[in-house]
């Protein structure tokens, strides 16, 4: 079911968050933190929330947790009110800072967090040194957390959001602190999960490990989401392709490509630059049928980076015009 | 229960392995050895200072620990963000702070265990003979004050900050009887000053001032801890006996009042505050 704000809720909506405000400080001078945030995460999938800074990510993903209080709106974990002890029951969260007590060792941190979700004894004794290793710290039960590094510790919190086996997993800044083998790393273990059907939602800088792990992507601007698509649906459509052909002797070039493309001729044969994949393939049926010959084609992958890069400015042209 | 009892486990295992609390409970057993080793007394007098000098420093260092432990909890945690992955598990908020409540008690429990052992063990090498119920409701009602203790300073680290708690609470476990003293003396002289209102007490009318007001409120706002010490009895336990079982019931009454106080309070603050 399709809401009139654009949220999917259905029976497989994990996640819904609804026109969410939240205000920081005291009466007089509040600052408004999320300004009418809407969206929502369907089972299954992997949902990357992205903004620059100051844009409300680490602000919803708290609220989400409880650990704010929403000035209005709705939202909701798996249909229940968000930050309830019922909501946080199936959430695996790694928070944008991590710092695990210093005093503890990774067993018994691991332990802990187990506990908490009413976890048996003899299942951590059996999960722990598993989730370490799959986390990349195995053998590192008994190390005392004040000597790993904050690498390490990043880690750690990957495995204390996971050690329960939680249907939705939220990470907020999920590489922060690691370097590129432990990002590989990560990404390594967030396509398992993925594999195996956990929902996740994650606020990253990390734009490419967006645009690698996602499935949609939010991105999000002075506290609104401003867009919401599947990745494909973002960059696809901006891809740039360029055809160099020579055309059948008698040819139009001109009115054959149209306003499909920009033309330019050198040495004997034609460039023609296309945005988008579906102008591409008209294009080529074009040239096909008009009998040139292809010589070469090649496209240019337009990065997230450039979309988020573009979005933003528009969505900074737009509050100004309003204004 | 069990996510209480994980909690506190946290707060047990880090008051084992966090070096401060050794450097209290070792100076402490080095000034207890030290009073053992005191020749200018007789024997009931060695006997006597003893029992004093043991009972105050296992009085104090106990509440000092204890006020350390619980006064730094909650800000530690905010301040170093280990509060997140835990409140994301579905743990309450009572439910952590009951956690952290009991950690802490049991810490000042064991520390105050040690000393009992050691204590006893001093007594024994005397060949000194102990009211065995005077003790124990020494012992029972020192435990409620460190309750009392811990839980104010729970509440006053979540209005203020460490280093307010700590001073405050152990002024008030220190000075508690020397502020019961002050509140009497300014409740007599302000008496008659700016009338207010003329309740009836002893039989009598008296006039009452608004500093007559705040000072019955400074009164029942602060627990008098004293209340809760009994090693002047246990000093001279051959002139005093065990205290009467209704004014040990009075006591944990009162104790309980407090802690309900407190932890409310406690309660109300940490589950408005946004993290």
């Amino acid at each position: 079911m399709v809401a009139e704000n654009g949220t999917d809720r259905d029976k497989n909506t994990v996640l819904l968050v609804e026109d969410l405000v939240v205000e920081y400080g005291k009466k007089n001078k509040k600052t408004r933190a999320v300004n009418g945030m809407t969206f929502s995460v369907q089972e299954g999938e992997c949902v990357g929330f992205v903004g620059p800074n100051g844009a409300g990510k680490s602000t919803t993903i708290k609220a989400i947790m409880g650990f704010l209080f929403p000035t209005s709106g709705t939202l909701k974990v798996f249909e229940e009110k968000a930050g309830t002890v019922a909501s946080r029951e199936r959430i695996g969260y790694l928070p944008e800072v991590a710092l695990y007590y210093p005093f503890m060792k990774a067993r018994e941190l691991l332990e802990l967090y187990g506990g908490l979700h009413r976890m048996g004894r003899s299942e951590l004794r059996e999960r722990i040194p598993r989730i370490l290793t799959e986390v990349g710290l195995g053998g590192k039960d008994e190390v005392l957390l004040k000597n790993f590094s904050k690498g390490m510790q990043q880690r750690l919190g990957i495995a204390q959001a996971i050690i329960a086996d939680p249907e939705l997993l939220v990470f907020d800044e999920l590489s922060s602190g690691l370097d590129p083998i432990g990002r590989h790393d990560l990404r390594e273990v967030l396509i398992r999960l993925k594999q195996r059907g956990k929902t996740i939602f994650f606020s990253s800088h990390e734009l490419t490990e967006v645009e690698d792990l996602c499935d949609r992507v939010l991105m999000v601007h002075k506290g609104r989401c401003i867009e919401q698509k599947k990745v494909s649906e973002l960059i696809h459509p901006l891809n740039r392709f360029t055809i160099r052909f020579t055309a059948k002797e008698g040819t139009a070039v001109g009115d054959l490509i149209g306003a499909l493309g920009r033309l330019t001729q050198e040495n004997g044969h034609y460039n023609c630059e296309v945005v988008g994949a579906e102008d591409y393939a008209s294009t080529l049926k074009r040239l096909a049928d008009s009998g040139a010959t292809i010589l070469e084609a090649h496209t240019e992958h337009v990065s997230l980076e450039k979309y988020f890069m573009n979005a933003i400015r528009l969505a900074d042209e737009q509050t100004q015009r309003a204004s | 229960m069990r996510s209480i009892w994980l909690i506190a486990k946290s707060v047990l295992i880090e008051a084992v392995r966090r070096k401060e609390i050794y450097v209290i409970v070792l100076m402490a057993v080095g000034v207890i050895l030290m009073t053992g080793t005191v020749k200018f007394f007789g024997y009931e007098g060695m006997n006597k200072f003893y029992r004093d000098v043991s009972l105050k420093i296992m009085n104090i260092t106990a509440a000092l620990t204890v006020v350390v432990l619980a006064a730094r909890q909650l800000p530690r945690e905010f301040e170093k963000r280990t509060i997140y992955p835990l409140l994301a598990k579905p743990v309450g908020r009572s439910t952590f702070l009951a956690g952290k409540f009991l950690g802490v008690v049991l810490a000042g429990a064991f520390c105050y265990g040690l000393f009992v052992i050691l204590f006893l063990g001093g007594m024994k090498f005397l060949g000194a003979t102990l009211n065995w119920g005077l003790f124990a409701q020494t012992v029972f009602l020192q435990m409620l004050a460190l309750c009392v203790v811990a839980a104010m300073a729970f509440m006053l680290s979540l209005l203020f900050n460490v280093d307010a708690a700590i001073t405050v609470t152990v002024l008030v476990f220190a000075l508690g009887g020397a502020l019961s003293a002050a509140i009497d003396y300014i409740y007599d002289s302000m008496r008659t000053v700016i009338p207010f209102t003329a309740p009836w007490i002893d039989g009598h009318w008296y006039a009452t001032s608004l500093g007559d007001v705040f000072m019955r409120f400074l009164n029942l706002a602060v627990p008098q801890l004293t209340l809760f010490d009994l090693s002047g009895k246990l000093i001279h336990e051959n002139v005093w006996g065990p205290v009467p079982t209704w004014v040990i019931l009075q006591l944990t009454l009162y104790a309980g009042v407090y802690l309900l106080l407190f932890l409310g309070v406690s309660q109300i603050l940490f589950s408005r505050r946004a993290l």
